[in-house]
């Protein structure tokens, strides 16, 4: 028997049972459509994550300062690492939450207390107004430079084109009078939540708005991004020497770090959720063995008849076969198609973040087609091992 | 020149602990063009001796040859491509395919020679005029009468131009009137050079062969001479 032929009859078949076929189908549909939204939504999620990270620029390292201690850089280490030729600037950061009130309007912002190198080492800057300044610092100046959400929240009423307006206004800040001096320029929001629900006020009198004076993060940004290894080098060889050479108190991490850390977290995620897919893939296969292995009893005496006049067992496995890896094919693609029409539309009816991957679309597909194979095969193999004599006697 | 072979061929079952003998020790011949009939009660070894003859079973000792090759050796593939090429069945149950019209069943022997649609399509056609069906090519076996049914698996069963024709029963599901037809046509195909084989349990039927055989517990008996 030729190829084609087998083909045109597996079809015949196919066709003359349709809600059965459609039906034994869906299993594959559904899971081929799971595989690709799911692992669009978990890479989707693993580029937001990437996406807000390198937004904060390449060259930036970050200090984080784990040790219990109240060992913290000194005012000459900081300047003394300003000038490193691999450091351009270092920032401190002390940070926590507070509620910031105008009138009977409040919010709960973030409250950031740094030194005006924040603004070149973060990349925020004042959109009106004007940046903390050390004379600020010095002066434990109660004043800050406010995110628009802040103002969005407490002054309902003001068009963000008025914003300007509000430069000199005094709002609470925990119970405290600060005035403004800037508007930042909107950031967007990143998986680690606003970037404009924040106040930047100078790190002095954030230390005592916050009644917290350990900071427990410096953000450095390196000269370029070939000195990125070097500003960590400089940084690791001092930290060391004051913490005793204990490397647990302190973790130095530059962004790429971060991205493999957070990307590491991400493939996890989307494993996971391939895997959830996969095994939905699996039972599909099942669904189309048991179907297949139905089908095969119900037309023993088709086989007979066939085997009689001289098909050979080949011819039957084939034709069997050919009927397996066509329904999970067809499913396949239909997955694939559906697949790809909700990742087009899930970022418009939800905020979820996907990221349709060509490559998984081919596996997924491939995987379907061998899913065919492998679970037809036991069936088509059943069929063409019948005995025609035996199959003839069916009723 | 004979066609069939058959000597000392026995076929033996295990049913249940009991050894059956299905054949005993069969020797017999079929000649080219010869028109015979194989008569027997039910469970005389009838079938078992059609399913040996159309090589869709092998005897367990003995020698059995077609066209002068020797069959008890095939294995699977080989009894199916030798069945395809030499032998065309009629059932007592039609056994059509009811999902295909008249001329795809008729076609299906060819299919696995691999033989081009075309082909396929003229030989289909000119074995359905031969029974007289070709203004019901396009019917399904359940839009056709029995009689006609009948007639696409004679179609079926011509349309390899087979050395050997074995109709198992084939007026047992049709009636007195249709069952003539039926072997008005086999007539006619002997005559125009076909080998039959026809197995029946009915003598009357079993008379329009030239020669009868009648078999009995597997043992099998010259009934009536064929004139030679």
């Amino acid at each position: 028997m030729k190829f084609s032929q087998g083909v045109k009859m597996s079809l015949t078949s196919l066709f003359s049972n349709r809600m059965r076929s459609f039906l034994t189908m869906l299993g594959i549909i559904i899971g081929i459509t799971s595989v690709i939204v799911m692992v669009a939504i978990g890479q989707g999620s693993a580029k937001q994550v990437t996406d807000a990270i390198q937004r904060m620029g390449t060259n930036m390292l970050t200090v984080n300062i784990t040790s219990s201690s109240s060992t913290r850089l000194t005012e000459e280490e900081i300047s003394q690492l300003k000038n490193e030729p691999s450091i351009a600037s270092l920032a401190p950061q002390v940070s926590g939450n507070a509620t910031v009130k105008n009138g009977v309007n409040n919010d709960s912002a973030s409250i950031i207390g740094t030194t005006p190198d924040y603004e070149s080492v973060r990349d925020v800057h004042a959109a009106y107004g004007r940046f903390i300044t050390q004379d600020d610092i010095d002066n434990r100046y109660k004043l800050c430079d406010v995110g628009i959400e802040v103002l969005q929240n407490i002054f309902p009423d003001i068009q963000a084109e008025n914003y300007e307006s509000l430069i000199g206004k005094n709002i609470m800040v925990n119970g405290t009078p600060v005035m403004i001096v800037g508007i930042l320029e909107s950031k967007g929001t990143s998986t680690a939540g606003s970037n404009d629900n924040q106040l930047i006020m100078p790190l002095s009198s954030a230390k005592k708005l916050l009644k917290n004076t350990t900071i427990s993060t410096y953000f450095v940004e390196a000269a370029s991004s070939t000195s990125v290894d070097a500003a960590t080098y400089t940084l690791n060889q001092l930290l060391l020497s004051k913490y005793n050479n204990d490397s647990t108190q302190f973790r130095v991490l530059s962004q790429s770090e971060m991205i493999s850390a957070r990307n590491e977290t991400a493939n996890t995620l989307t494993l996971m959720l391939a895997g959830i897919a996969a095994i939905s893939l699996v039972v599909g296969g099942i669904g189309i063995m048991n179907i297949m292995l139905v089908s095969v009893v119900e037309r023993t005496r088709e086989i007979g008849v066939r085997k009689a006049i001289g098909a050979k067992r080949r011819d039957i496995l084939l034709q069997f076969l050919i009927e397996a890896v066509f329904l999970s094919c067809t499913g396949g693609i239909v997955g694939v198609i559906l697949g790809v029409f909700i990742c087009v539309l899930l970022p418009n009816i939800t905020s979820v973040a996907v990221q349709m991957q060509p490559q998984i679309m081919m596996l997924a597909f491939t995987f379907s087609a061998g899913v065919g194979i492998v679970f037809g095969f036991y069936p088509a193999g059943k069929a063409s091992r019948l005995s025609p004599i035996d199959a003839l006697r069916y009723e | 020149m004979p066609i069939i072979e058959i000597s000392n061929l026995f076929k033996t079952y295990q049913l249940g602990g009991n050894t059956v003998h299905a054949l005993d020790d069969v020797t017999m011949q079929v000649d080219d063009n010869e028109f015979v009939a194989i008569v027997g009660p039910s469970g005389s070894g009838k079938s078992t001796l059609m399913n040996i003859v159309g090589c869709l079973d092998i005897s367990t000792a003995g020698s059995y040859k077609l066209l002068d090759r020797e069959i008890s050796s095939y294995n699977d593939n080989e009894l199916a491509e030798f069945r395809n090429k030499t032998i065309g069945f009629i059932f007592q149950r039609f056994n059509l395919l009811n999902r295909l019209t008249a001329i795809d069943n008729v076609e299906l022997p060819l299919i696995y020679q691999g033989i081009s649609t075309s082909e396929r399509r003229e030989r289909a056609v000119e074995a359905l005029k031969a029974v007289g069906l070709e203004d019901r090519m396009h019917h399904r076996p359940m839009e056709l009468s029995g009689g006609q049914q009948q007639r696409v698996a004679i179609a079926r069963a011509l349309i390899t131009k087979p050395s050997l024709i074995l109709a198992d029963e084939p007026t047992g599901n049709l009636d007195s009137h249709t069952g003539e037809e039926v072997l008005d046509i086999l007539r006619n195909l002997h005559h125009s050079g076909n080998t039959i084989m026809l197995i029946t349990h009915d003598m009357r039927i079993a008379h329009i062969a030239k020669r009868i055989l009648t078999i009995h517990d597997g043992r099998i008996k010259e009934y009536k001479e064929g004139e030679q």
